[in-house]
């Protein structure tokens, strides 16, 4: 409760949370009040703002604020799903690692190194041509493989300091168990490295997505808004057109407003966390 | 009283400020010195691909080689108009065919030479079609032999004679003089071209010696890499950097008094939008990108001497049915698609500039339907017009039924759908949204995957797929529907495999009739069979067009070059064969000259 407190203390990450509160709200609730029709009507094409369409129509005459709102729904779910995923495989291996040494070290180490070095994008054309990912959950697992090998190494290094600090001598002393130890004793010092990585993996699945949809893995969404956004650059031309400036912004400032909420979100985790940063503060 | 110490800031914030100006002035001279001047009057500017330098070489049958100056370096013997079937005449004067079609006489323009000074004869065109042996030059299907009864004189002798045949050897581009490449002729000659190409069918297998003999004599052409390519063509290479190059007119040339443009500069073409940029910034004299409306208006809006043609490109757009399983192996359900789907609103999403397809599925746009179907067979065929309460009577008495939803479910369940589109292929991509969505509100529920392009190749071939966007009818630089025909029912053909249609139809082989196509040299008789497949092809309905594509086709008439014809010219017929080839024969020509100083 009062990490809570003082999050909410934190400008930034209190502007970052309720960004995301805003981006969540949206998701939620949007879709109910304004539903989807992906029937294009040519004559309205690239139509600027007005009363009926807000943030004006994209190449096919289709509203864009309702697909920037139906958007928002598969945009957070995968850099959800993405994080969780990431987060989840990272400490797996990375608390292993870190905690056990030796071969089994060494073995997850070489693992690590490999996730590193094979590039991310012929793989996927590989998955492509053997799977079809359907569903937000598991394209955030097929993300979130290739996006944990950084925590992992980072938690390996953090846990194998940690493990020769005084507490957890004590700890091992006072002959606690090492599910003590873990959850009580080493996890609290890893929740701010943790949480910061868990956003920038968020932030940058919503690239990495469109990606992935021009590979054929997930199927292609155009009201994602990664998507949106190639499409008017580079499938539409609304790029060379001025008046689809709305079509071509909207997507583009709703990418950055996001990131920007998690960036602020995730600086002001680490101020929280971080004594030296939140002096500096 | 303190006094205030002397300090040296407010000179080192001086010096600050003067070295930024500074800098900024410098880092805009460069931006200036970087920046391109527009070509002066008379040089005609194009775009295309290369191999960037020091990769760039002049061999053509080496990977990579001459790239988009190929047109205008070599020349073909003559230039294929496809609309009126009429061959204008460049490397060649003219030509005979032999009354069985098994003879092919061109005589070769008096005074052409190579761009190295060693006049043209008929062995350079007998060395040119016998190295493409060694890449599979497709002529080879048909020819059996390129001889030189004399200098100026070279004989085509055809194994299989094919109108189509015709077509390929008169148009091949000249590349390959005897001089620079007669070192391979002997072994290919010894084996025969057709052996060599493995064309046609009845060639036997290679001995694994000569197999061999044959990939060494591949690999010395590959290594033969000359800085620059040597051609006959108006126009020699002078500069190849990795953004531009430059072309001077070639001054032996035997038409060099008609050339009036003496400079031509190529741009690498990148994509579509950096060819849009340049359109817009009025670099360009002549492009076709595939081209939204908008941007189009656009580039028009900004530039008045900016014209844009829409000639056809002999080539339909649509969706390819899997027959192979459910739901389209079912005929009612893929007339059912023909009824349902607005095939207008996907022209006009994807490819507004292109053609309505209309309501016969015959596999070639109405025009071209017109001119190669007897009047009988198309009067007989029942057009598939837009009814969608039609298309749901028909799924009903499929068997299908509609949940409280409004959602489609047949004997295997709800209806879901994949639909393949190539990455890349904008308007194939924007075809595949449009069809998914107006299935969507009919109650299919439908995916788009977009592939890149071996993937999407290899499901299609496969039979992976349900639905994907694609090709229909291409009729290429022959504009005959044989092509067509060829890719809907030959076993091997590329929407024959994709689709799974039997070869049988009708207790008709649909196979052999349509791979026995290309030698039909009987007009009527040739009429006859086209229009047996076509109904076929309207019956059966592997392929669903939507619309028939139209390339949009930019000229800058006014700025530095001037005499573009108009559209109705038929020479942009032969577009599809190749814009590059076009514009360099209305360069080669004389037609298009420097624009008049104002």
């Amino acid at each position: 409760m009062s990490a809570l407190r003082t999050l909410v203390r934190n400008r930034r990450a209190l502007l970052g949370l309720l960004g995301l509160v805003f981006f969540l709200l949206i998701a939620l609730l949007g879709p109910e009040l304004l539903p989807l029709d992906r029937m294009p009507d040519p004559d309205r094409r690239f139509e600027p703002p007005s009363l009926t369409h807000l943030l004006g129509t994209d190449y096919a005459g289709r509203d864009t604020l309702v697909q920037l709102v139906h958007g928002s729904r598969d945009i957070i779910q995968i850099s959800f799903f993405t994080g969780f995923f990431a987060v989840l495989l990272a400490l797996a291996v990375g608390l292993t690692a870190g905690l056990l040494g030796g071969w089994i070290d060494g073995i997850l180490t070489a693992l690590t190194d490999v996730f590193l070095t094979v590039p991310q994008f012929p793989v996927m054309a590989i998955l492509a041509a053997l799977m079809r990912v359907g569903d937000p959950v598991t394209f955030g697992l097929v993300l979130g493989l290739w996006a944990w090998p950084g925590l992992a190494r980072s938690l390996r290094s953090q846990v194998r300091a940690l493990r020769e600090r005084e507490f957890i001598e004590a700890a091992r002393v006072m002959a606690l168990s090492p599910v003590w130890i873990l959850t009580r004793e080493l996890l609290p010092n890893l929740v701010p490295l943790v949480g910061v990585y868990f956003i920038r993996v968020a932030r940058d699945a919503i690239t990495v997505s469109v990606g992935i949809m021009l590979l054929g893995l997930v199927p292609l969404k155009v009201e994602n808004w990664g998507m949106m956004l190639n499409m008017a650059t580079f499938q539409s031309g609304a790029l060379y057109v001025p008046r689809a400036w709305a079509y071509l912004l909207s997507p583009l400032v709703a990418i950055v407003a996001f990131q920007f909420c998690l960036i602020q979100l995730a600086s002001g985790i680490e101020e929280l966390v971080d004594p030296r940063l939140r002096r500096r503060a | 009283m303190r006094t205030a110490r002397p300090t040296l800031l407010p000179l080192r914030a001086g010096l600050l400020r003067v070295a930024g100006l500074a800098w900024l002035v410098g880092f805009l001279l460069l931006l200036v010195g970087c920046t391109s001047r527009p070509p002066p009057l008379g040089v005609f500017c194009g775009a295309g691909e290369w191999d960037i330098p020091p990769a760039y070489h002049g061999n053509p049958w080496a990977p990579g080689g001459v790239g988009a100056a190929a047109p205008y370096v070599y020349e073909p013997l003559f230039v294929h108009v496809a609309s009126t079937g009429q061959y204008l005449p460049r490397l060649g004067t003219s030509f005979t065919e032999g009354p069985d079609g098994r003879e092919l006489r061109v005589s070769l323009r008096p005074g052409s030479s190579w761009h190295d000074g060693t006049p043209l004869t008929s062995r350079d065109v007998q060395c040119t079609f016998y190295l493409g042996a060694l890449r599979g030059m497709p002529v080879w299907s048909y020819l059996d032999s390129v001889e030189c009864p004399d200098p100026a004189t070279v004989l085509f002798r055809f194994r299989r004679p094919s109108p189509l045949g015709r077509v390929d050897a008169l148009t091949e581009p000249i590349t390959s003089p005897v001089h620079l490449f007669g070192q391979h002729l002997p072994a290919i000659l010894e084996l025969g071209g057709a052996q060599v190409a493995g064309g046609g069918g009845d060639a036997q297998p290679l001995d694994p010696e000569l197999a061999a003999r044959l990939r060494g004599v591949r690999e010395v052409l590959f290594r033969f890499q000359p800085a620059r390519p040597v051609g006959t063509g108006p126009y020699r290479i002078g500069r190849v950097t990795s953004a531009e190059m430059s072309l001077e007119a070639f001054p032996q040339h035997p038409e060099t008094d008609r050339l009036a443009v003496r400079r031509v500069r190529l741009l690498r073409w990148g994509s579509n939008e950096v060819i849009w940029s340049y359109l817009l910034a009025g670099q360009l004299d002549a492009a076709a990108p595939a081209c939204p409306p908008d941007v189009a208006s656009e580039i028009l809006r900004r530039r008045p001497t900016v014209r844009m043609l829409t000639p056809s490109d002999l080539s339909d757009l649509g969706v390819l049915l899997n027959t192979r399983r459910p739901p389209f192996d079912d005929l009612r359900v893929r007339q059912a698609l023909a009824r349902l789907l607005d095939r207008d609103l996907v022209r006009r999403v994807a490819s507004p500039f292109s053609e309505t397809f209309g309501g016969l599925q015959v596999g070639m746009g109405r025009q071209i339907a017109r001119r190669w179907l007897p009047a009988e067979t198309l009067a007989s065929l029942e057009p598939y017009e837009l009814d969608p309460e039609r298309a749901s009577r028909e799924l009903e008495g499929a068997g299908f039924a509609r949940d409280s939803r409004g959602r489609w479910f047949g004997p295997e369940g709800p209806v879901r759908l994949e639909l393949l589109a190539p990455e890349g292929q904008s308007d194939l991509v924007l075809l595949a949204e449009t069809v998914a969505a107006q299935l969507e509100a009919f109650g299919m529920e439908t995916e788009i995957r977009v592939l890149k392009r071996d993937l999407y190749s290899a499901r299609l071939s496969d039979g992976d797929f349900d639905l994907a966007a694609s090709f229909g009818g291409q009729l290429g630089r022959y504009g005959d529907p044989t092509l067509a025909m060829e890719r809907f029912f030959m076993p091997g053909g590329q929407l024959q495999m994709a689709s799974g249609l039997p070869g049988v139809l009708d207790g008709l082989d649909v196979g052999a009739l349509s791979a026995g196509l290309r030698l039909v040299r009987d007009p009527l008789a040739k009429k006859e069979t086209l229009g047996r497949l076509a109904s076929l092809a309207h019956q059966e309905l592997p392929f669903l067009a939507c619309f028939e594509k139209r390339l949009t086709l930019f000229l800058n008439d006014g700025t530095r070059v001037q005499g573009w014809p108009a559209e109705e010219d038929p020479l942009w017929t032969a577009l599809p064969a190749g814009a590059e080839t076009i514009y360099a024969t209305m360069l080669a020509t004389g037609r298009v000259r420097p624009a008049e100083a104002r």
